[in-house]
């Protein structure tokens, strides 16, 4: 068993990471918990991910500093990886939680080197459930570090003659090699089962083979209308003879303007009688407020002839900005990230209108499932039988 | 914008018999003809009268109506000026628009009525149910009428995609200012004894510049590119205005009230933004910024961390963007921004009750104090928005206001129109402002002031 740390000195070197001994101590409690199901939770920092160039001694002191409210849980300890990664353990509910991953979103928030997902190197964890994960996240960190891969350049952002050349080329590519399908889970006692799958085209392994040397989301309106293209193919896709027999519901990713568009029109008319009323269509928020009474028009269609809209990769700021009740949608994908884990499910949301998102962890599948949700996507939401409830 | 074409050349047929060049018409008249048989109706989608219609309305309309004749009998006609009409049997009309089990339990009639419920001040019903044979002489005297008139041709594609790129690199090599306008928004009914306060100017862009390039007329319909070029402006706008300060030009930030910038959020955050502060701080000058709607829903990390900078450098954000249907249907007040400016239109004089509930309830959440009434190009405009409890105001009605406090106070103006002088004062290109000669006037009618209070 490992030794208590509550509220331990800051090591003087602490980018030099932890010893393997203290690895193999967190592995202890980790299998301890799940051997005799003592429930445990855990806030997970993946300082080993920090991006190039935030990796200076003072980036680790301020991580480390943010965690220090967790350190006075109930029986809390804290670990230090041999790669970097900060590992606190701890008994029952606690605000310190809240407080701690608000001072890290608040630490990497403005730093564009993190993107459009600051929260992306923390994960608040549930033992034993996520017992597994966690193993895996000690095992990387034994691992003797590999060199980086040189860094990829970020390429240049679309103009608008590529971009026409792009939608020329879209629009004559075999595109069936591009579309994939991820499943869309309804908890049930024996495990998950099938609600249905998003239908989509993989635009990253896309552009990576036809415009390599490009970065089409570096400009994201350009890349938005570059969406209408790829929306169009994949209605092509779907409408081609055969395509959707005896397929399970699903849904597809679309702009407003394809929903009302031609393309559409030839596929509602091939949707096979069995699928009517279970198809789901991903609508984005930019896309809905770009043009707000085309939307209105396209939602109403849509309702008609029995599509359900779902809004597509929500946070709760957003939902807060466009509450989908008075949007008259029927559903409302939310993305999960350890800080909304914090805090109750928007209030305006109805539990039963929500599919929770980036579910890769027992963690967020607790936390969704104690909100009411029933439906999830991510890696910890995967079927254990293909038929659609 | 009018997605339709003008009077098309009239072929050579014209003259010659109308069934040559208007098939749905003289079917329709045929057809009309020979329904004698009670129990069938004629549904007649009015398209042709719309203002403004779009390609998707005539498309969904004929679809749902192609549907109802496939499903229970009956054909339908698609005439010239945009209408469709369909003859069916009149209980195909009460029966629900969808197949079971899901869908609409709506009939056609209603759906379309719903579909296409008229916007603004457009008068006309969107649809029409005519009992036959009742209705017959009605039916026949229309069929002859749309036979008897030119019509227009409706464009089923109206966004020619392959012009918009070619638009939008001519408009990106004009001259900044050419492509620039900037107008001034005013406090009304302030203390001290003036009743029109300018309180900032906004640059933003020339639509005109840009609709005039081959393709231009098309970026309406495509917010996407609008954003996109509006992006290129913006890049451009600030690595100008550092240059600008003190130049006495329409673009400089110290020479009357604050300069006020549509910007993205990631602009805001950008290095460009942090030289323009640093050099504005150094002249002591000040400026706005506004941000989209749009672009706060599609980067809602990105709008929280340009929202805390410009707090922290105390400058004035504004949402803009908002229109009346946005109001109703997303709450602006979640942005927790300084200023929300609501798009004018004649739209919001005439709604109706459960909307004008909608729309007083967003407000009273945003407040007036921290409400600006955009678009106000007329004396409706300012009526309704002062009726709400709005005081200040952007648009063509109090840039006429201030035009013609400035010819009142102007020892130079004895040549000048009030319309000269109110497009001077929009234009940011030197040429525009060529003829007057207190360019400085043109900054405003009233004393500079501080950021908008």
């Amino acid at each position: 068993m490992s030794t208590a740390i509550a509220r331990r000195e800051l090591a003087p070197d602490l980018a030099r990471g932890g010893s393997p001994e203290e690895a193999r101590r967190l592995a202890t409690l980790i299998r301890d918990c799940e051997a005799s199901g003592i429930a445990r939770h855990v806030l997970l920092l993946r300082l080993s991910e920090l991006p190039d160039g935030r990796t200076r001694p003072h980036h680790f002191t301020l991580a480390r500093e943010a965690l220090l409210p967790l350190t006075g849980a109930a029986r809390a300890q804290l670990f230090e990886l041999p790669n970097q990664d900060l590992v606190v353990v701890w008994r029952g509910e606690t605000a310190a939680l809240a407080t701690s991953l608000a001072t890290i979103e608040h630490l990497f928030s403005d730093d564009p080197a993190f993107g459009t997902d600051p929260m992306g190197i923390a994960a608040v964890l549930a033992l034993p459930d996520d017992a597994e994960l966690l193993l895996q996240a000690v095992e990387e960190s034994l691992r003797p570090r590999q060199p980086p891969p040189p860094p990829r350049s970020p390429g240049l952002p679309l103009d608008p003659a590529t971009l026409q050349a792009l939608e020329r080329a879209i629009a004559q590519a075999d595109m069936s090699r591009f579309a994939r399908r991820e499943p869309v889970c309804r908890p049930w006692p024996e495990g998950f089962r099938l609600a249905w799958e998003r239908r989509y085209l993989s635009d990253t392994e896309l552009f990576d083979t036809i415009l390599p040397e490009r970065a089409p989301r570096a400009d994201p309106w350009l890349f938005r209308r570059l969406t209408r293209t790829l929306d169009r193919r994949m209605l092509a896709l779907l409408s081609a003879s055969e395509e959707l027999r005896g397929v399970p519901p699903f849904s597809i990713d679309l702009n407003i303007g394809n929903l009302i568009g031609p393309e559409f029109l030839r596929f509602d008319a091939n949707l096979p009688a069995a699928l009517r009323g279970r198809v789901v269509i991903n609508l984005r928020a930019e896309d809905i407020v770009a043009d707000l009474a085309t939307f209105c028009f396209a939602r109403d269609f849509a309702a008609a002839r029995g599509y359900r809209l779902l809004l597509e990769d929500m946070t709760a700021e957003q939902i807060a900005l466009l509450p989908p009740e008075k949007l008259g949608l029927d559903l409302v994908q939310l993305r999960y990230t350890p800080i909304i884990a914090t805090a109750a499910l928007p209030a305006s949301l109805a539990p039963e209108t929500v599919i929770l998102s980036r579910a890769d962890t027992a963690g967020a599948i607790a936390w969704g499932r104690a909100q009411g949700i029933a439906l999830f996507q991510g890696r910890a939401a995967q079927p254990s039988s293909r038929g659609a409830r | 914008m009018n997605t339709w074409i003008g009077r098309p050349a009239l072929p050579p047929t014209l003259h010659g018999d109308p069934a040559d060049y208007a098939p749905g018409e003289r079917q329709l008249l045929e057809a009309t003809r020979r329904s004698t048989a009670p129990g069938w109706s004629a549904l007649v989608v009015h398209l042709g009268d719309r203002a403004a219609p779009k390609p998707h309305h005539r498309r969904i309309a004929r679809s749902l109506l192609d549907d109802s004749a496939q499903r229970h009998g009956g054909q339908v006609f698609a005439l010239r000026n945009g209408d469709l009409v369909l003859l069916c049997p009149s209980a195909s009309l009460r029966a629900p628009v969808a197949t079971r089990p899901a869908g609409s339990s709506e009939a056609l009639p209603a759906l379309l009525a719903r579909l296409l419920r008229p916007e603004g001040s457009e008068p006309v019903a969107p649809v029409s149910v005519w009992p036959l044979p009742d209705s017959r002489e009605r039916l026949l005297a229309y069929a002859a009428e749309r036979l008897a008139d030119g019509g227009l041709t409706p464009l089923d594609h109206a966004v020619a995609e392959t012009e918009l790129p070619i638009a939008l690199a001519a408009a990106e090599a004009r001259l900044l200012p050419d492509l620039l306008h900037r107008q001034t928004a005013v406090l009304i009914g302030g203390g001290g004894g003036v009743r029109i306060q300018p309180l900032f100017r906004e640059i933003t862009y020339a639509e005109a510049a840009l609709q005039a390039q081959p393709g231009g007329e098309a970026m309406e319909p495509d917010p996407f590119m609008v954003r996109h070029f509006a992006a290129r402006l913006e890049e451009r706008v600030l690595a100008a205005l550092p240059g600008e300060i003190n130049r006495h030009g329409a673009l400089d930030p110290a020479s009357g009230p604050p300069l006020h910038l549509n910007l993205a959020p990631a602009s805001v955050t950008g290095a460009a933004f942090a030289d323009l502060l640093a050099a504005l701080r150094t002249h002591g000058a000040a400026i706005g910024v506004e941000i989209s709607l749009v672009e706060a829903a599609a980067d809602p990390d990105g709008f929280a961390q340009a929202r805390s900078l410009l707090r922290e450098a105390a400058i004035p954000l504004v949402i803009d963007g908002v229109s009346p249907l946005a109001l109703r249907l997303t709450a602006p007040a979640a942005l927790a921004a300084d200023f929300v400016k609501l798009d004018w239109s004649p739209r919001l004089a005439r709604l109706t009750a459960a909307e004008q509930r909608e729309t007083r309830l967003a407000l009273d959440a945003i407040g007036a104090d921290r409400l600006i009434l955009a678009g106000a190009d007329h004396e409706e405009a300012l009526q309704w928005g002062l009726l709400q409890g709005f005081r200040r105001f952007q648009g063509r009605h109090v840039d006429a206001m201030l035009a013609a406090g400035r010819l009142a106070a102007c020892r130079h103006a004895a040549g000048c129109t009030l319309r000269q002088c109110g497009e001077r004062a929009l234009a940011v290109a030197p040429a525009g402002r060529l003829g007057c000669l207190a360019p400085a006037m043109l900054d405003g009618t009233a004393p500079p002031r501080g950021p908008l209070q």
